[in-house]
């Protein structure tokens, strides 16, 4: 049973298109998750100057505290292949959201209040 | 788990995916369904799946009774029995705080807040199920006979954290037999993506230039910053929860269940009435379909009705007096709009109805944001010229252009743009294969942007987490 509203806003798509968007987008997600999670991680962020979080050991107890899963997390999301790569492409992406003064410097938002 | 993190985009999906789709039969991917949904609210606190599990079994019993007694009397006990429940669910895990404080500041008493596990996305999957019970008694659908399949259209994982509050009649059929076609695949993964990049490429961006204005001490917020801030902060809380409906929605396409729309590009409407009508369409259909037909006040009195409904849904946002203020707020304008009547209103040249609905959504996103009361006054007064701080502007405007193609960005993506090169493509053969290409290639882009960005998302949880 499909939905009523999807049925009547679609049109068919030619079989052809279909594969080639199924096939680019799962490309896409395929490539990334084989990197992501077969890559070496780096233990150490060099322009951060910290270590990186580590993987956690699984213990039952550990899983049903929630530590585990809150730890594991932290180090899959910290300890990303080529991390610093990313993070430059990142502060480029945002240093290219909107036009920059001629000075180089940037307000953004209230200036924080002095207090007399 | 979140949908915008990388744990749940590569390590999380691709196994679900995997496991989904290597099997045939309906019954083991159901069986691969719940196992996952499950281990998704799991993840953060494994003990909310007992109470996750809990509903489903009350709701199944609810349902059965309703379908197996024969005198109303019985049925309508069954379905009390249910809503008590569930009501009391959220209220014991959602409002406690809210209520003891209130409690403690009105008798100056010293009731401590039991602290017990947060149980994400209570108020969707909750009222998931009392449309299911309400549409057993009612007669609407048939009460599910097979807990398993109840279990999957509660804790079906797409939209258990944050909706759509998805009507059980409207995947009924779907849980009994469905299948993923190469058309359900490829939108799927379109409007997943689509989904993500709302979320992380525009919310994410836009909500720490909000954070810059609104958050932290707003004494010394100007005129301009004000409005600048909030009218961000709307850009923001549209593609935040629409990009997580369009995640939950191409999601579910890719498993081959097909969820209503829950956003209608809200920012289009013309009036307070129709906003609404756009606007988290699941959970308005649900308060007009549940809550406005039944008669608390008499058939006559419709004002205390509509009153219930936009308390309800002020409340439903948050446990907090901001949260009521705020659907009450809409309710002044629908009953305002009610009692003009849409005739009249038609009549209003159409720039005066986009200021006006603009104006009102702007502010009332102001009210939704500032949980503290103190803080929100100063906030509306900051709106206005009684600002001590003056109009400011050199730093809203050095804020704007540093930001300029993003808040461009975004404001394009308010509108139907999709529609609209959808519309282009079909007159001219070539424009529909280079539309339709290039649609791909910029998914590509998205997807793979998207996931750069979220190595740094240190503060991507979605609003409705918390609901």
């Amino acid at each position: 049973m499909k939905n009523k509203n999807t049925e009547k806003t679609e049109k068919k798509t030619p079989r052809g298109f279909l594969i080639f968007n199924i096939a680019a987008i799962l490309a896409v997600f395929a490539g990334i998750a084989v990197f992501i999670n077969t890559a070496p991680r780096p233990t150490v962020s060099e322009e951060e100057q910290r270590e990186l979080a580590k993987c956690p050991r699984f213990t039952v107890e550990s899983y049903f505290s929630g530590e585990f899963t809150e730890k594991f997390s932290e180090y899959y999301n910290d300890a990303v292949p080529m991390r610093s790569v990313w993070k430059l492409i990142i502060s480029e992406f945002r240093d290219n959201l909107g036009i920059k003064s001629d000075d180089g410097v940037d307000f953004i938002g209230p200036l924080p209040e002095i207090e007399k | 788990m979140i949908f915008s993190s990388l744990i749940f985009l590569y390590l999380f999906l691709p196994i679900c995916l995997v496991a989904y789709f290597i099997f045939k039969p309906i019954k083991i991917k159901n069986a691969v369904l719940i196992v996952f949904s499950l281990a998704f609210y799991a993840w953060d606190e494994p003990v909310r799946i007992v109470f996750l599990i809990l509903s489903a079994v009350v709701n199944y019993f609810v349902g059965i009774g309703i379908g197996a007694f024969k005198k109303e009397k019985y049925k309508k006990l069954c379905l009390i029995g249910g809503l008590i429940y569930n009501i009391g669910m959220i209220g014991f895990f959602k409002y406690r705080g809210f209520i003891i404080t209130n409690i403690n500041s009105i008798f100056s008493a010293d009731i401590p807040v039991p602290e017990i596990v947060q149980m994400a996305g209570i108020s969707f999957y909750t009222f998931q199920v009392i449309s299911y019970i309400v549409d057993c008694y009612w007669g609407k659908v048939e009460p599910q006979k097979n807990f398993f399949k109840l279990l999957l259209y509660v804790c079906l994982f797409p939209q258990l954290i944050a909706g759509p509050i998805v009507r059980y009649q409207t995947i009924a059929a779907e849980i009994d037999s469905r299948k993923t076609s190469l058309e359900d695949l490829s939108r799927g993964l379109t409007r997943f993506v689509v989904g993500l990049s709302k979320k992380v490429i525009l919310a994410d961006q836009l909500y720490r230039i909000v954070e810059d204005f609104l958050g932290g001490s707003i004494n010394s917020l100007t005129v301009s910053g004000a409005w600048y801030g909030v009218i961000l902060y709307s850009l923001y809380i549209y593609f935040d929860f629409s990009g997580y409906s369009d995640i939950a929605i191409g999601l579910g396409r890719i498993f081959g269940f097909h969820f209503n729309e829950n956003f209608d590009h809200p920012y289009l409407c013309k009036d307070i009435t129709e906003f609404w009508q756009r606007w988290h369409i699941s959970l308005g259909s649900f308060f007009r379909d549940y809550l406005l037909p039944i008669t608390f006040f008499g058939k006559r009195n419709k004002y205390l009705s509509l009153f219930l409904v936009w308390l309800c849904t002020g409340i439903w946002h948050g446990a907090n007096w901001n949260y009521i203020i705020w659907g009450l707020y809409y309710g002044m304008f629908i009953l305002l709009e009610t009692l003009i009547g849409k005739k009249k209103i038609n009549k209003i040249p159409l720039v005066i109805r986009h200021i006006y609905s603009k104006l009102v959504i702007i502010i009332g996103f102001g009210i939704f944001y500032f949980e503290d009361i103190g803080k929100l006054g100063t906030f509306l007064k900051a709106l206005t010229p009684f600002n001590a701080n003056g109009w400011g502007g050199e730093f809203e405007l050095s804020s704007l252009c540093g930001n300029i193609f993003l808040i461009a960005a975004a404001i394009i993506c308010t509108f139907p743009i999709m529609k609209a090169f959808g519309k282009l493509s079909e007159k001219n053969g070539t424009a529909k294969a280079v539309i339709s290409m290039s649609g791909t290639v910029l998914c590509m882009g998205m997807l793979l942007l998207s996931s750069i960005l979220l190595v740094d998302a240190t503060t991507n949880a979605f609003l409705y987490w918390r609901f």
